[in-house]
């Protein structure tokens, strides 16, 4: 099949980038999208181009490297995928594809399609250490949690810090990213410990960090390629105001 | 307090508490607003009008409620405004994924509201406190229960207060003398423009309230996916996306027809 592409381009920090348009042919439908900017990026080199700059890891959904806005979707326009996982046969032949980095204050864009993502792990450290004993493994037993409690928790730990949930909101709001990741602690009793202070100190972060206010329209959710739930949100609420007191 | 309103959180929480406390108003200024339907010559507006601008509990209130909806608006407006700084470069292209027209334009419809506010206050209570309202006496003949008004009479039967019954009767009829407000809100509803702009701000309610009343639930902790959210969502939906707005708009569309079809 053949695409054309309208990408985000940008040197550096410092300087105002621009979209620039490619035209890419042969493109194999069972291609992933990063393979496809693979396919790109080895032609634009054999034409002593400067290839474009795009985050990527595992390619298996699993690390969240994988940070691109296409045709107005993070990830593009497929439910509960990262760009690894999203291939070339959902588009279709001589579509117009727009690729753009997230756009957030919070997140620079260092150069093309990267963007610093490192207020999400500033946040992360902000929570401080969990009280866990160390040493000889325990008894599994020890420590009683409901199936219902784990499942919860379990769900919410799956969030890979992609940043999607900022890319689609109307307010840049990181409130599903940090919900999911206090609400894996606060279902479990080894979270309790440190509970207070670790929603406070963890708030107070994301503030400095310049993400928006949370206006609950559920954008974040429905774009999630974990599938979080926006009820995270709510509880995150509900255990800021009962820490207030 | 003012270490929570250092929150985003926080500020959302208190934004939260003022518009459900602005729900609440609503719901008590509609059933006030409803006797203008009552077929009694106006009286039991009237009377209520008066109630309302005498009574030491209503004038509390009303402070209390400026209150809420400056704060309401000042801390809307600033979320706003912040969120919007929150991304300095938009996108070429950004879907909106099932995401509501109501949530996404909170900002816009409540400054609809605000304005409406404005002209409305402007409309009848600067014109109930300060204007030079008419009066109008009622006499109900109590055997019949026949109710009959004069328009336009000067305030002589009323005590000293200036509002109140005043019982002349002997036996057979009693007799009411009040400002006519009544006659205010009928006569500014003459006016076709005001009557679209009121239909239009309350189209702007509905939309705020229709994301606002569930969204400020989620706010104070919320779940929505489960049963007490459906519930909180079809609340919202029906009464403040709804019944509300529709019950608010009547009064004015309702006047001016009957004013039209008795010119
Ligand atoms: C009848 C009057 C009003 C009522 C009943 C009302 C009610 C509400 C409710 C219940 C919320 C949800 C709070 C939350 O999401 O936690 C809300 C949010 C909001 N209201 Fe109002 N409101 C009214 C008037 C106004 C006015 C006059 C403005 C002024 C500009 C305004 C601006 C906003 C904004 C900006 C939000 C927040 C949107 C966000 O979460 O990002 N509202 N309102
Ligand atoms: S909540 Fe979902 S969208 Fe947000 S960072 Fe985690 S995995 Fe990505
Ligand atoms: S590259 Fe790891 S999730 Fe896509």
């Amino acid at each position: 099949m053949n695409i054309n592409l309208k990408v985000w381009r940008q040197k550096n920090m410092n300087v105002v980038g621009s979209f620039v348009n490619y035209k890419l042919s042969n493109v194999n439908p069972n291609m992933s999208f990063l393979e496809m900017f693979d396919m790109l990026n080895e032609k634009l080199i054999s034409q002593k181009e400067d290839p474009i700059a795009f985050d990527h890891d595992c390619r298996e959904g699993i690390c969240g490297a994988c940070s691109m806005f296409i045709n107005g979707y993070p990830h593009g326009n497929k439910h509960g995928v990262t760009t690894c996982q999203l291939h070339m046969r959902e588009f279709t032949d001589n579509q117009t594809i727009v690729v753009e980095p997230w756009r957030a204050k919070a997140f620079p864009v260092i150069k093309d399609l990267i963007v610093d993502r490192s207020s999400l792990d500033r946040i992360i450290s902000s929570g401080g250490f969990v009280s866990l004993n160390t040493g000889s493994a325990r008894d599994a037993n020890e420590i009683l949690i409901s199936k219902e409690d784990a499942e919860e928790s379990l769900s919410a730990a799956s969030c890979i810090g992609c940043g999607a949930c900022v890319a689609a909101c109307k307010n840049a709001s990181a409130m599903l990213f940090v919900g999911a990741k206090i609400y894996q602690f606060s279902k479990l009793p080894q979270g309790k410990i440190e509970e207070k202070k670790r929603i406070k100190s963890m708030l107070k972060q994301m503030d400095k960090e310049n993400f928006g206010h949370c206006t609950n329209t559920g954008a974040c959710s429905a774009e999630c390629p974990k599938e979080i739930s926006l009820d995270v949100i709510s509880s995150l609420n509900k255990d800021f105001i009962k820490s207030s007191f | 307090m003012n270490t929570i309103l250092n929150y985003s959180i926080g500020r959302k929480i208190s934004l939260s508490l003022m518009g459900l406390f602005l729900c609440l108003f609503l719901i008590i200024h509609l059933i006030g607003n409803l006797k203008l339907f009552n077929n009694d010559l106006g009286l039991s507006f009237n009377q209520y009008s008066d109630f309302m601008s005498n009574n030491v509990f209503i004038k509390i209130s009303s402070w209390i409620l400026y209150f809420a909806i400056l704060y309401h608006t000042i801390i809307g407006g600033y979320i706003t405004y912040n969120n919007y700084k929150s991304r300095p470069i938009k996108y070429l292209i950004q879907k909106k994924n099932n995401i509501s027209i109501s949530s996404r334009n909170m900002g816009i419809a409540g400054s609809i509201i605000f304005i409406f506010i404005v002209v409305h206050m402007a409309n009848f209570w600067w014109k109930f406190k300060f204007g030079n309202i008419p009066y109008i006496q009622y006499v109900r003949d109590i055997q019949s229960g026949y109710l009959a008004s004069y328009e336009d009479v000067l305030p002589v039967l009323m005590n000293k207060n200036g509002h109140l019954i005043q019982n002349i009767s002997n036996n057979y009829e009693i007799i009411y003398t009040y400002k006519n407000s009544y006659r205010v809100v009928s006569e500014t509803f003459k006016n076709p423009f005001l009557v679209i702009f009121y239909g239009a701000s309350m189209i702007a309610m509905s939309l705020h309230l229709l994301h606002g009343f569930k969204s400020a639930f989620m706010t104070l902790g919320l779940k929505i996916n489960n049963l007490y959210g459906h519930i909180i969502h079809l609340i919202g939906w029906l009464f403040f996306g709804l019944l509300i707005p529709i019950g608010f708009a009547s009064i004015p569309i309702y006047f001016y027809i009957v004013n039209f079809f008795t010119k």
